[in-house]
């Protein structure tokens, strides 16, 4: 027999299903695309033009070169001249700024008598990320301003300071643009919790209708049932992905150096392991609004927090580490970055594909094991 | 023990067991213990086997198709999951859209049929391989009369023409005598079983010596069982001494419901009498929770005027309202609360006294029957006395006038008589009851009916005048008993082309009773056929309905 019948009447009738609801169908389409323009362009980890503002007790030429120097750069905003500590407070708790610069009175005197003058900076730190990275920011300007000012007193007196001067290059990524990370890890994240979505559904609704009944009650054999029920969605799934790949490429431009064929199939292997995760959800439960539910917890926390996505794993705690070690997103997402960014063959991969291809036999095993043609 | 050929009827209320015992012989569920064979197959060591042989058509209007397919993808499905060669696929299902008259719907998506219709289509799907078995769970329940006298026909002529056994559960009584032999089941228990007409001979015979009917045997079987005495059927009270004189109770002026571009009640008009039991008698999706909802004043109608005791639907007060009792369709009372705290639940809702419900509550719980069970949990009451309950729940105000929305659906025989009791009580209080049923042999029990089929009002009347018309335009019914009775069905057929099978009895309608009957005496005699008699019945609410349907379409027709 050139293929299987019952496999395909089962498959067959899922698409057939899935393409004549209209809005289910707009929805498996549209809605991976929505998630990823609105992460890309929402989701910026850069942090940039800081509002802060100033209350500036010296008023003097070297002061306001100060803070000039701070205004002028990328990271920061200056939005207000103050004449009283108590506004900066005030400003501060509005969230109009997210930093107050005290420069005191004796600045400009302090440093002519070759002495430290100290200039205190509020940071509003109810986000800690992001100040901490407005600190190191502040940090880095007051250093050049520091380098300056030993290079006039250099020039003035004629003596000699060492100091070493550091040249960075960020391959890979060089703009350090954080789409180039964030669009290749959508779509680690996208054919995770998507997929699963999906599929979860996919048995529990005929348990609903009661359309199941069909099933148990012909001779087809398990196997037949649950390949038929997957390859729609695994082709859904492909469907998204190649969709993923065009945006990122030709919207987004992110550059793509590595091979097309291992993406892809890579991509498959994942999309397999992530449907069959949603099938087995839909095999287990017992109505649309459960599988819905844990196929949602069980799909999305995986793929954005514990997959590398936001949070570079050697950074997470012990069980974090732990977490992201046992859940399959993670291996896929270091795959798609490195093919994206760094164009790195399956020879660095292959424990990665073999991971992905342990994860999808096990999922398929259980759903067969636990699809019974039973009550 | 069901025999090969055989028309085998389980019967028995919701939550009896049927369907359990369905599932366990297709294989669906794993009995606790015990054995079972099917087509020669011990199902209970592996049902695979026998799957391939059998066809089962599981409970609810078709709800085992899939909506988005058409008809013919339906089936074609269904034949690919199960092999069938695509020769014989293509013949069987000519066959089968030709004998369910669905031919001309091969293309409409089966979200597009009415009830009737998914169930013929469900049955075709099933019979696709044309299997020697077919397993049926409650497949006409609901069903209106025309698509389930099709029903039959179909299942008649399978069984005739190939040989096929037919399992099927029903909670209908009437439909027991179309069957071979039936198992009534209460309880997962088997009570009785046999020849529908062996039953009846055994059960008592009434006073004026006519063997008992189905639902006789039934509640005796269940009175040995529970030892429970069950009470005499229910005097309907005479509809005598009640005029349209006073006020009407409830007057109906071309009320119509529309929801989106489906009409689900079209144009109905019609009144009751104070003191009443109106019946309103239909099918599933007929229209009959819509119209009771629309007097309520639950749901606002699409156009149309309706009077609940002269005052204009929508514009009646809290007044009103407070002599309006309402039982509805779904199961209304609170699980987690006692007997007792539903019926004071209700009583604050209606903003009873203290004082009041002191004296009603132990009225009702007398009425109902629900003496001593007043600290139990409704959740865990059996069906037929939660029902009693929510009656007593929807009363309890001392109502004027009570809608009640199918409330003996799947409830058991005997359960049912002391609802209908209640009822008739009722309503000798001078109480106006709106009862709806989709049970055809629950008619006798109203004193008008209206009979309702896809959203109108097909006719008004008191039963007797209903069949008296019905008999006029129809004729009366021949009842031909035969030992052989497909072969005499295939002779019959011939002279009277609308002969229907009744279980194993033939049906034939007629205007000429003595003629007729000559007739079939000679054409069996002529086959060589034996013939043990041939009795002149009356039409029975079920043909009668038909009647009424066919020629509400007939004026449909003309009028175009």
């Amino acid at each position: 027999m050139p293929f299987n019948r019952r496999l395909l009447a089962v498959a067959q009738r899922e698409i057939k299903e899935i393409c004549r609801d209209k809005l289910y169908l707009t929805m498996a389409l549209a809605v991976p695309l929505m998630v990823l323009i609105l992460f890309a362009y929402g989701l910026s980890l850069d942090v940039e033009n800081i509002p802060f503002a100033v209350l500036d007790q010296n008023r003097s030429p070297l002061s306001r070169e100060y803070i000039d120097r701070l205004g002028r750069s990328r990271y920061f905003t200056l939005q207000h001249y103050l004449q009283d500590f108590g506004l900066i407070d005030q400003k501060l708790i509005k969230g109009s700024i997210r930093m107050g610069l005290i420069i005191p009175p004796d600045f400009e005197r302090e440093l002519a008598l070759g002495k430290e003058a100290e200039v205190q900076a509020l940071i509003d730190g109810s986000f800690p990320d992001r100040a901490e990275t407005s600190r190191s920011y502040l940090e880095a300007v007051n250093l050049a301003f520091n380098l300056d000012l030993a290079r006039r007193w250099q020039t003035a007196t004629g003596a000699r300071i060492p100091w070493i001067e550091v040249k960075t290059r960020a391959w890979f990524n060089p703009d350090l643009e954080s789409k180039n990370f964030i669009v290749p890890g959508m779509m680690a994240t996208i054919l995770f919790f998507f997929p699963v979505l999906l599929a979860s559904i996919a048995v529990v609704r005929e348990k609903e209708t009661g359309s199941i009944f069909n099933i148990y009650c012909s001779p087809i054999r398990r196997w037949e049932y649950v390949a038929g029920k997957l390859l729609p969605y695994l082709g859904l799934g492909m469907i998204n992905y190649v969709m993923i790949f065009l945006i990122s490429y030709y919207l987004f431009d992110i550059p793509f150096r590595g091979s097309f064929i291992l993406l892809t199939a890579t991509a498959l292997l994942y999309l397999g392991v992530s449907t069959a995760w949603g099938l087995l959800i839909s095999i287990l439960l017992r109505t649309q609004v459960a599988a819905m539910l844990v196929g949602m917890i069980s799909s999305v926390i995986p793929a954005f927090l514990y997959s590398g996505f936001f949070i570079a794993i050697n950074t997470m705690g012990a069980s974090g580490r732990f977490m992201a070690a046992i859940l399959p997103p993670t291996y896929f997402m270091e795959m798609v970055r490195g093919i994206y960014l760094k164009g790195l063959g399956i020879q660095v991969y292959w424990s990665n594909l073999l991971i992905l291809l342990l994860y999808f036999i096990a999922l398929l095993g259980l759903s067969l094991h636990y699809f019974r043609k039973r009550i | 023990m069901v025999e090969r050929g055989e028309v085998f009827g389980l019967l028995g209320p919701d939550g009896a067991g049927k369907s359990s015992i369905i599932q366990m012989l297709t294989g669906v569920l794993t009995p606790s213990s015990g054995e079972a064979q099917v087509a020669g197959w011990d199902i209970v060591a592996d049902p695979e086997p026998v799957k391939a042989q059998i066809g089962y058509m599981p409970q609810g209007l078709g709800l085992n198709l899939y909506d988005a397919l058409t008809v013919e993808e339906n089936i074609d499905f269904f034949g690919d999951l199960r092999q069938v060669p695509p020769e014989i696929l293509r013949r069987n299902k000519a066959e089968l859209l030709k004998i369910t008259r669905l031919e001309p719907f091969r293309q409409r998506p089966a979200a597009q049929l009415s009830g009737g219709m998914r169930q013929k289509l469900a049955l075709c799907c099933t019979l696709v391989h044309l299997p020697e078995l077919i397993f049926l769970d409650e497949p006409t329940t609901g069903v209106d009369p025309l698509s389930r006298r099709d029903f039959w026909m179909i299942i008649n002529r399978l069984v005739v023409e190939h040989g096929t056994t037919v399992l099927l559960t029903t909670s209908y009584l009437d439909e027991a005598e179309r069957c071979h032999r039936v198992a009534l089941l209460y309880q997962g228990r088997i009570i009785a079983h046999g020849r529908p007409a062996d039953l009846q001979a055994q059960a008592d015979v009434d006073s004026q010596g006519r063997s008992r009917s189905l639902e006789e045997v039934f509640i005796q079987a269940l009175e040995r069982e529970t030892g429970e005495p069950a009470p005499p059927p229910p005097a309907i009270p005479s509809p005598v001494g009640i005029s349209f004189a006073e006020v009407a109770a409830v007057r109906v002026e071309g009320l119509t419901k529309k929801f989106g571009a489906f009409t689900a009640v079209d144009r109905v008009s019609f009144q009751v009498r104070p003191g009443e039991i109106f019946g309103f008698l239909g099918p599933n999706g007929a229209g009959k929770t819509t119209l009771i909802k629309m007097l309520t004043g639950i749901l606002p109608p699409s156009g149309g005027q309706a009077w609940i005791a002269g005052h204009e639907l929508g514009t009646y007060r809290q007044k009103i309202k407070l002599q309006l009792g309402y039982m509805s369709q779904k199961f209304s009372l609170y699980r987690d609360l006692t007997v007792l705290e539903n019926l004071q639940l209700y009583g604050g809702i209606y903003r009873m006294s203290a004082a009041e419900l002191h004296s009603r509550i132990p009225q009702i719980l007398a009425m109902t029957d629900l003496e001593g069970r007043e600290d139990e949990l409704a959740g865990g009451l059996p069906l037929g006395i939660r029902q009693r309950l929510a009656l007593g729940c929807a009363i309890l105000h001392r109502p004027r006038l009570v809608f009640l929305d199918e409330p003996t659906s799947g409830v058991d025989p005997l359960a049912r008589r002391k609802f209908w009791q209640i009822i008739s009580e009722l309503a000798a209080d001078g109480v106006t009851v709106l009862v709806s049923t989709h049970y055809m042999d629950e008619a006798q029990h109203c004193q008008r009916l209206a009979l309702i089929h896809q959203g109108r009002l097909v006719a008004v009347g008191t039963p007797e005048e209903l069949r008296g018309r019905a008999e006029a335009g129809l004729g009366r019914l021949l009842e031909v008993e035969t030992q052989d009775f497909r072969q005499a069905m295939m002779v019959v057929q011939k002279e009277f082309s609308q002969a229907f099978l009744h279980g194993s009895r033939i049906h034939i309608p007629t205007r000429e009773p003595e003629a007729d009957r000559q007739r079939i005496q000679k054409l069996l005699a002529q086959a060589g056929l034996p013939l043990d008699q041939v009795l002149e019945i009356p039409l029975s609410m079920e043909d009668t309905f038909i009647y009424f349907i066919q020629s509400a379409g007939q004026e449909d027709n003309s009028a175009f």
